[in-house]
């Protein structure tokens, strides 16, 4: 019986060490792979730390986009600025402009601030997110009206 | 009177039925009236009929594009096959909803015409239980909120078309009803616990009752998850199968604690242990299953498929709100009934070892639910908009999966009450040298990364207890019934398909295992802008561009770049494309695929020239052992068919203790 | 087992945390891609008018409310609130308030069927290239955005829209021009 009751306990021990275990992993690496989302303005005025991943989202500015090959057979740079009407930010990203980067359009980029403030693109996400709630014809997902 | 009259008042009518039903089999319960019982049979059996005649009847009107329906104008065009037409049931909101309603009647059904023939009072409660949930849904379909049947003042000549994702792969007819079909089906043994509890019974009836559907709903769950990941492959045209999306995310969840369900259940049967705990899996798997729907269907996050509005988010997180309420008030009132018959055995017994599972499968749950909210509470407190990136989940559930992995070993090799030094050297030696030997394989391949090579000397671990266990069943078969090798093997599915097929169920998730492990580690990426002709090389394989053509179709227009691949001994034709579908906002991509038992060949066209589509940039992807995944999958499917079907009878009926065991003292 | 009462009290506390992040989840829309138009200036534009009676600028209505709908006449929820609109056109005709149409993602004849045949009466303009709705951030049929007298963006509605917020808009545009 009394083995019985030892087992028990080292049960009970090692389950709660798996969750306290577990809940500090996780509550750490919730912290270090959160990625804010903002605007140009919001970034400025948070002040971003350089190299922080961000989402940056806006519109693509009208005349910015712009491609340059490095070489023919080499990745592509590509450059845009993105903004909110009242804070530009530079985008420089790598690889292939992905069909849906429009000017004028919006977009949602994702990477880190460069020391400059120039905004270095990992992912343009716009296409991943506008892909999946692709703006089906017709069905208008949401209904809200915003006045500031 | 058309199709959608048709369709609408069949729904109607089985809304009535279906609120005489939760009446009827009520009545039934309290005052064991048969008359009751059989009026709600005939409710459950013409309700179900009726809403397969609601179904029909919107892939009838899908089929011949009548777009006086808003949904078929929605989601339906001129120009879509036949077969996608039909599929587009479950295209979008109001459909899928009538999709789930017609499973979850017949679920209802099976429960009034087999379950009550079973245990009357206890499978009668359980009824109208699934008479609640088939209202609620059939209140869904009947209103504002997800009616399919909404009629339109006047027909446009042509409807929209599916969404363009919906429609680009024949494998969207599979893996949305196999992930409902797994869903709905959970709600039986969530009905029947239910049922226990109003009932007060403390027995496990209602677990025996229902193992069968708890398999089955968890093993269509698994094989809908791998479909979905092989869907979101060959559809997403990103080159991996999951991105820890809400979507998956919320079906990940349920399939989690349920697997930790099918293990804690058989403590209960064996040790009469864990009574509260299980009824606590049954609720969360059900609760969870809702939680998905909601997250995916109510548009509080963003993520794929999550296109929709309506009233439907509120109605969902009230019913969600009822069954949490219901379930938790029950269980905390009855919690006194639920005494546990005994103790957990030592720390090295299989009970002791399926407990830490558990609390494993759980951990990864909680994980994966603060990953998916997180956004969520976050927005909630502080206003912030954020998102959880993919590294969260990877760092957090991979050592969980790996230790699960460890788990899986172990446990059956381990004695219920607890294992002696002798056993465990008995069992664990074989496997201990395999391990060994898959590690080292794995590093003189070249694998790198400790997450990969603890999975392939883990994966090694548990295909030798497997095998070991195999060898050991056949060898005393043959000792004790002189059977040859061939038939005792057979016969062990047979005559313990459910600790057989279980071994099976566990070389599936080895396939699997190894599998993320190899693509996640070991894949290899080049992207060049190429002129027809001209070759790219990745990992010893050369590309080469053959030709870039446009094809027009009548739904479609796309831009195909036909590529040839050659080397390490084999070759492939891959015809990588970009799809516009009118009405659609951007072309879509629609990667080629070469598929392979070591590489798949992955091809995504990530641009061309559109004017004189003289060049075209290829992103090219070599993707080591992918095609086990799917593979991994089909042999879970598998090993719950074995397990699931029934033994024969002679060998049944002497196996029955539990089920007629006594109810603790109240 | 009997649950001890700290856990009953741990678990119904935690299922409440649950459902309440779930309601404050509405508050949010899943779509906004924070395009920030609202509070900005309206992009200034010049396009041609659907009826083809010449060309219409932004610049023509300044000092007046415009309420700017974008629909399509494939766009089923824009037959939804087509009447309302109508409705709100004619309660205002005539006033400093006038409504400008905006032909989303579509070819001229099939614009101009839609436009006969659900009674719209107010000026239309044809967006062929698009860059009206992009410089909007439009999301997608049917939008609505409220540009007061000053030329900036007051406020954006995606979805079909209804009468008494279409009223409200327009009446707290008025009651700020005047004062």
């Amino acid at each position: 019986m009394l083995e019985r009751i030892g087992a028990r306990r080292v049960l009970l021990i090692a389950a709660l060490g798996v969750a306290v275990l577990v809940g500090a992993f996780a509550a750490t690496n919730l912290a270090s792979s959160t990625v804010y989302y903002l605007t140009p303005s919001e970034a400025m005025a948070r002040t971003i730390s350089a190299g922080q991943t961000v989402r940056l989202g806006g519109l693509v500015k009208t005349g910015s986009l712009s491609m340059k090959p490095i070489s023919f057979h080499g990745p592509n740079e590509f450059e845009f600025i993105i903004t909110d009407g009242s804070v530009d930010v530079r985008v420089l990203g790598r690889g292939a402009i992905p069909g849906l980067l429009r000017e004028g359009a919006g977009a949602v980029v994702e990477g880190s601030f460069a020391a400059d403030g120039t905004f270095i693109a990992t992912q343009v996400i716009a296409k991943h997110d506008e892909v999946y709630t692709a703006p089906r014809a017709g069905a208008t997902p949401s209904h809200r009206t915003s006045f500031p | 009177m058309s199709a959608g009259d048709l369709g609408g008042a069949a729904l109607r009518a089985a809304l009535f039925l279906s609120l005489w039903g939760i009446g009827a089999a009520a009545y039934a319960a309290w005052r064991r009236d048969a008359r009751a019982l059989i009026s709600a049979r005939i409710a459950a059996g013409v309700g179900f009929g009726l809403i397969v005649v609601a179904a029909l009847s919107m892939m009838f009107a899908l089929a011949t594009h009548d777009f006086s329906i808003l949904y078929v104008a929605q989601n339906n065009a001129r120009e879509t096959p036949p077969f996608y037409s039909i599929i587009g049931l479950w295209a979008a909101l109001e459909g899928s909803i009538l999709l789930w309603t017609g499973i979850l009647a017949g679920a209802t059904a099976y429960v009034a015409f087999r379950g009550t023939a079973a245990i009357p009072r206890l499978a009668t409660t359980a009824l109208a239980v699934m008479f609640g949930m088939l209202t609620f849904f059939l209140l869904l379909v009947t209103t504002p909120a997800a009616d399919p049947f909404v009629r339109l003042a006047f027909a446009p000549d042509n409807g929209n078309g599916p969404n363009a994702l919906l429609q680009n792969h024949p494998l969207m007819a599979l893996h949305p009803p196999l992930l409902y079909l797994g869903y709905v089906l959970t709600s039986v043994p969530f009905a029947y616990a239910l049922s226990s509890l109003i009932l007060g019974e403390g027995g496990d009836r209602w677990l025996v009752a229902t193992r069968r559907f708890a398999l089955v709903s968890w093993a269509l769950l698994g094989v809908g998850i791998v479909a979905g990941a092989w869907w979101s492959y060959a559809v997403l045209g990103w080159g991996g199968y999951w991105a820890w999306d809400p979507v998956e995310n919320a079906a990940i969840m349920p399939w989690l604690t349920a697997t930790a369900y099918l293990h804690s259940v058989m403590v209960e049967e064996k040790r009469r242990l864990l009574r509260t705990w299980n009824i606590a899996l049954v609720v969360a798997t059900f609760a969870l299953t809702i939680l998905g729907t909601f997250l995916t269907r109510s548009g509080v996050v963003n993520s794929v498929h999550s296109f929709t509005q309506s009233a439907i988010g509120p109605l969902l997180l009230g019913y969600l709100v009822a069954i949490l309420v219901l379930s938790i008030g029950l269980l905390l009132w009855r919690s006194g009934r639920l005494r546990d018959a005994g103790a957990v055995g030592a720390p090295l017994s299989r009970e002791a070892i399926f407990l830490f599972q558990n609390v494993l499968f759980m951990a990864a749950m909680l994980t994966v639910l603060l990953g998916t909210l997180y956004p969520l509470i976050a927005e909630a407190i502080s206003g912030a908009q954020l998102s959880i990136g993919g590294p969260y989940f990877d760092r957090v559930e991979v050592p969980l999966a790996l230790a699960l992995l460890f788990l899986m070993g172990v446990g059956p090799q381990l004695p219920w009450h607890g294992a002696s030094r002798a056993t465990l050297e008995r069992q664990f030696t074989a496997p201990l040298v395999s391990a060994a030997a898959g590690a080292v394989a794995a590093l003189a391949t070249g694998t790198t990364g400790i997450a990969a090579v603890l999975t392939y000397a883990l994966a090694a671990f548990v295909a030798a207890t497997v095998i070991q266990e195999f060898a050991r069943g056949v060898r005393a078969r043959r000792a004790l019934h002189a059977e040859g090798a061939p038939t005792a093997f057979a016969n062990l599915f047979r005559r313990n398909g459910r600790r057989y097929g279980g071994y099976v169920v566990h070389l599936g998730i080895v396939l699997v295992a190894l599998a993320v492990a190899t693509s996640q580690a070991r894949t290899v990426d080049a992207e060049k802008t190429l002129v027809p002709g001209e070759t790219l090389q990745v990992a010893g394989y050369t590309v080469r561009l053959d030709a870039l053509r446009t094809v027009r179709e009548p739904q479609r227009d796309s831009v195909v770049a036909d590529l040839d691949v050659s080397g390490n001994g084999t070759s492939a034709q891959l015809h990588a494309a970009l799809v516009q579908y009118p009405n659609n906002a951007s072309a879509i991509g629609s990667p080629g695929i070469g598929a392979g038992v070591r590489d798949d060949l992955y091809a995504i066209l990530a641009a061309y020239d559109p004017k004189t589509l003289s060049w075209a940039t290829i992103r090219m992807r070599v993707i080591p052992l992918v095609s086990w995944l799917w593979l991994g999958g089909a042999v879970i499917g598998i090993g719950a068919v074995i397990a699931a079907f029934p033994a024969p009878r002679r060998r049944a009926a002497r196996h029955v203790p539990v089920a007629q065991a006594p109810a603790p003292a109240k | 087992m009997i649950l001890s009462r700290a856990l009953r009290i741990a678990i119904v506390v935690a299922m409440l945390g649950l459902v309440v992040t779930l309601a404050l989840a509405f508050r949010r829309d899943p779509h906004d891609i924070r395009t920030g138009t609202v509070g900005k200036p309206a992009p200034a534009f010049t396009a041609d008018r659907l009826d083809g009676a010449g060309r219409l600028s932004l610049s023509d209505y300044t000092g007046k409310v415009v309420v700017m709908n974008f629909f399509a006449s494939w766009c089923l929820p824009c037959t939804q609130e087509n009447p309302a609109l109508v409705r709100v056109y004619e309660r205002y005709r005539g006033s400093d308030v006038v409504m400008l149409g905006v032909v989303y993602q579509e070819s001229r004849d099939s614009a101009l069927s839609y436009v006969k045949r659900m009674g719209i009466s107010w000026p239309a303009i044809t967006d062929d290239d698009g860059r009206v709705a992009l410089s909007y951030g439009v999301f997608g049929p049917p939008e609505t955005f409220f540009i007061g007298p000053d030329g900036v963006i007051a406020g954006r509605h995606i979805g079909p829209i209804d009468e008494t917020t279409l009223i409200t808009g327009i009446e707290a545009l008025r009651r700020e021009a005047t004062r």
